[in-house]
């Protein structure tokens, strides 16, 4: 304790210092978005063109912040970008994977970008160099750059020639255009010319035609309640004529089903029209009563006599 | 010599002495025994008890900086997070450690000359070194040291606070959230800014520290001497403040 009192200022500025240093290290890492307990692991790419990458720019993976940037410097060797980068420890990459560069250098937002290999693939070694690539980003737009501009000069170069041939034809005195115009002029100033002549006379014609409207109106208000009435008495017998077509519509198709019945010699009807053996059997039966009856007419002692009843009365 | 280059002559005369108090400082600072003790306690004094006062300002820094950028970026086409990449650069790099040296130049400049003023006028210093002591081992040596090696620790503690008390604003102001903010302030954030931020509290500290320690050791003139010297202390500390922040911007950055 008396050791602690002796040495109080050191330990107060042995604390101070320490809390400080460690201050600055994880408020460095947690602003450069690499985990604070983490390790993170270092990579390579060479790049054709580092586009404006500088020392603490972030790298993504689908999107995500995975890393940063810490090293950028030209490789005389290679003649390219070479840039060293840190990547959480928890992120692998799969062997195949490519770097690239993303953002716009204007507004001081490069970023890399990392497009993983396949994910079958084993992942990289710590410190492995991936290659870099320009699709894609700032380079494949500076690329269409000069195709782009000279599609735009071409319609410009257009777009003059068609304004160069509008002012000689409104210039020239004889051309269709100007001669157009002129008389499309005349006619507007004529129309307005009638129109101001005819004013009072077409003022005085709405007037009589807003009389004969308000006139109308007021006729037609008393009898609104009875063509009501018969607009609904007529509106309730097209629904009864309705019903009856629907029942004749039903009445033929029954008619229409029994006809075909009786032409296709089936039922009674059928069979006494389209069967020649039964008619000759009921002719034939027909004649035998027709007989019969005469032969009753003429002797009906003969069937009366053996009847039972006859004997009763 | 006339007496009429007097005038132009001094502002060389002075350079001099200061860098004469430096050079003899510098080379003293292999008797460790002799200030070590006074070292610890002038880092108490310079960086420990300043700590409240520096943590204050700063935390007003962070949150003025805060709304002010926000009151200022009212257009939709600018995305909210903006104001996290103005204030956490703009602290790390600037404010943070230009506001401790302003209140540093104050609180601690004008003490460390009121001291030596004192000293010299009642004529401490002599006495020290007529019982043989360095006086500039003992008295300069680690006072300089001590405001090097604490203004640094004062600086990250008024980056932590004035950023922390910026996210605060933001949140409770309804500009930006936590994450908007963190997301700005990363988007920009380069490893280097904090090691100048530390490399330029290193140097402010040494500016307040020796300048100080230059004006009281050579005070002269009584109490308005040490009066006279305070005030100059406090003065041309924050005015080498900027200029030093100047040339560490343009050589560093």
């Amino acid at each position: 304790m008396n050791a602690l009192m002796t040495y109080r200022n050191e330990l107060k500025v042995g604390v101070a210092l320490v809390v400080a240093a460690l201050i600055l290290f994880f408020g460095t890492r947690f602003l450069l978005n690499l985990p604070l307990f983490e390790r993170t692991i270092t990579y390579e790419t060479l790049l054709p063109d580092a586009g404006g990458l500088v020392d603490g720019s972030l790298v993504r993976l689908k999107g995500v912040v995975v890393g940063r940037v810490t090293e950028v410097h030209y490789d005389p060797q290679s003649g390219m970008a070479r840039v060293r980068f840190q990547i959480h420890g928890g992120v692998p990459l799969p062997e195949g994977s490519y770097t690239r560069i993303a953002g716009l250098a204007m507004f001081g937002n490069v970023e890399m970008e990392i497009v993983p290999g396949p994910a079958g693939n084993p992942p990289l070694k710590p410190g492995s160099r991936l290659p870099g690539h320009l699709d894609g980003g700032l380079a494949a737009v500076a690329e269409e750059v000069p195709a782009v501009l000279q599609r735009l000069n071409t319609l410009l170069e257009r777009f003059d020639m068609a304004a160069e041939a509008a002012a000689t034809q409104l210039s020239t005195p004889g051309s269709d255009l100007r001669l157009t115009l002129q008389a499309l002029r005349q006619s507007t100033q004529t129309l307005a010319t009638l129109l101001q002549r005819e004013q009072q006379h077409i003022t005085r014609t709405l007037e009589n035609l807003a009389i004969t409207s308000d006139q109308l109106r007021e006729a037609a208000s008393p009898t609104a309640d009875s063509l009501q009435a018969a607009a609904a008495q007529l509106r309730h017998l097209l629904r009864r004529l309705e019903a009856s077509t629907a029942s004749l519509e039903q009445a033929t198709a029954s008619l229409d089903r029994i006809l075909t019945h009786i032409a296709s010699g089936q039922g009674t009807l059928g069979r006494l029209i389209y069967d020649e053996t039964l008619y000759l059997k009921l002719d034939t039966t027909l004649t035998g009563l027709n007989r019969i009856l005469r032969d009753f007419e003429a002797n009906p002692g003969r069937y009366l006599r053996e009847l039972r009843l006859i004997d009763v009365f | 010599m006339p007496k009429s280059l007097t005038p132009f002559l001094q502002p060389f005369r002075t350079l001099g002495q200061y860098t004469l108090l430096l050079a003899h400082a510098f080379s003293a600072l292999g008797e460790f025994k002799t200030y070590r003790k006074n070292l610890f306690d002038q880092m108490v004094r310079i960086g420990i008890d300043s700590i409240p006062i520096v943590a204050m300002a700063s935390a007003f820094s962070g949150a003025v900086m805060t709304v002010q950028t926000a009151y200022q970026l009212v257009s939709p086409f600018i995305p909210k997070t903006v104001i996290g990449a103005v204030v956490a650069p703009s602290m790390i790099l600037e404010l943070a450690v230009v506001v401790t040296g302003f209140i540093l130049a104050g609180r601690v400049g004008a003490r460390i000359a009121a001291e030596l003023g004192t000293m010299r006028v009642t004529e401490q210093i002599d006495a020290l070194e007529a019982m043989g002591l360095n006086s500039v081992s003992y008295l300069v040596v680690p006072r300089v040291l001590a405001g090097m090696i604490m203004v640094p620790v004062l600086y990250v503690v008024a980056c932590f606070i004035g950023i922390a008390s910026g996210i605060l604003v933001a949140n409770l102001g309804g500009f930006l959230s936590t994450g908007e903010f963190l997301q700005g302030a990363r988007q920009f954030f380069k490893p280097f800014d904090p090691i100048f931020g530390v490399i330029k509290a290193f140097v402010f500290g040494f500016v307040i520290t020796s300048i100080s320690c230059y004006k009281g050791y050579f005070t002269q003139g009584g109490a308005e001497g040490v009066g006279r010297s305070t005030t100059q202390a406090a003065v041309l500390s924050c005015v080498y403040i900027l200029v030093a922040d100047l040339v560490l911007a343009v050589l560093l950055l």
